[in-house]
């Protein structure tokens, strides 16, 4: 219960490792220091309140250091959605010209017969990393929010 | 009386009153919860680590408060402790003066504005 509510804390903090890892050491005191004085683990928590509320006020104290973080992390994000942007599109633009190779023949129209690969097209590998990179930037967000 | 002019009043002075605690001697988290409990828990509102610690930090960061790492002489687990750094002490000193100061000239507007 005293983990749940200090892992909680850590995930709504937006500070420095060393502050965050300070934070959390305090925390764990605090807990400690009163059972020590005969207090219960839930006791303790309804005192500090909801691990966000707490989390909130220890943001509020770091204002400065908060902001820069959260913008430096939209930076980030924003980065990673746009090179995700970037590897769709160049797998998209990779098959039009694919399919034009492709085809066989001078014919005035397409012919049915493609000529197959046996490997893994590396071309797929934009695809694959460029989802990936999306659902990164997505959950990055999420975050942010 | 709990009402929001109440609680920013509260705000201004809880800088004052952890320095003033942690100036009498070296301290830790929880002890100075139970002391200003102590003192006035019942006029204050009850401290909470929620809000005391995030102010601790700012004291920290601003270079009024230090802290050590040592076992508690109880039963050995590692404590935080604070104390005032000089910057410390010479800003609770400025502070006292000032609450003297304000202490005295609130009292004296309030008793005029009292009706005769």
């Amino acid at each position: 219960m005293k983990e749940d509510y200090i892992k909680q804390v850590q995930k709504e903090l937006y500070l420095t490792r060393a502050h965050t890892k300070e934070v959390l050491r305090d925390l764990d005191e605090a807990f400690e220091s009163a059972a020590q004085h005969g207090e219960s683990v839930e006791s303790v928590i309804a005192r500090l309140g909801t691990p966000h509320e707490y989390a909130g006020a220890v943001n509020e104290q770091f204002a400065s250091e908060v902001l820069k973080r959260r913008v430096r992390r939209k930076a980030f994000t924003l980065l990673i959605a746009l090179a995700a942007v970037l590897c769709v599109g160049i797998f998209m633009y990779a098959q039009q010209q694919r399919s034009a190779d492709g085809v066989i023949g001078q014919a005035d129209a397409a012919t049915q017969i493609f000529v197959g690969g046996g490997t893994v097209d590396p071309v797929w590998l934009f695809l694959a990393v460029g989802i990936l990179l999306a659902i990164v930037a997505l959950l990055l967000w999420r975050k942010l929010k | 009386m709990q009402h929001n002019y109440v609680q920013q009043f509260k705000k201004g002075s809880l800088d004052m009153i952890l320095l003033c605690l942690i100036a009498k001697k070296e301290t830790y988290g929880y002890e100075i919860i139970t002391e200003l409990n102590r003192w006035g828990g019942e006029v204050w509102g009850y401290a909470r680590e929620g809000t005391i610690y995030p102010v601790l930090y700012r004291l920290q960061e601003a270079g009024l408060v230090q802290t050590r790492k040592a076992p508690a002489p109880a039963n050995g687990g590692i404590k935080k402790y604070y104390s005032l750094t000089a910057k410390g002490r010479e800003t609770l000193a400025d502070l006292l003066s000032f609450w003297e100061q304000y202490k005295k000239c609130i009292d004296r507007l309030i008793q005029s504005c009292q009706p005769d």
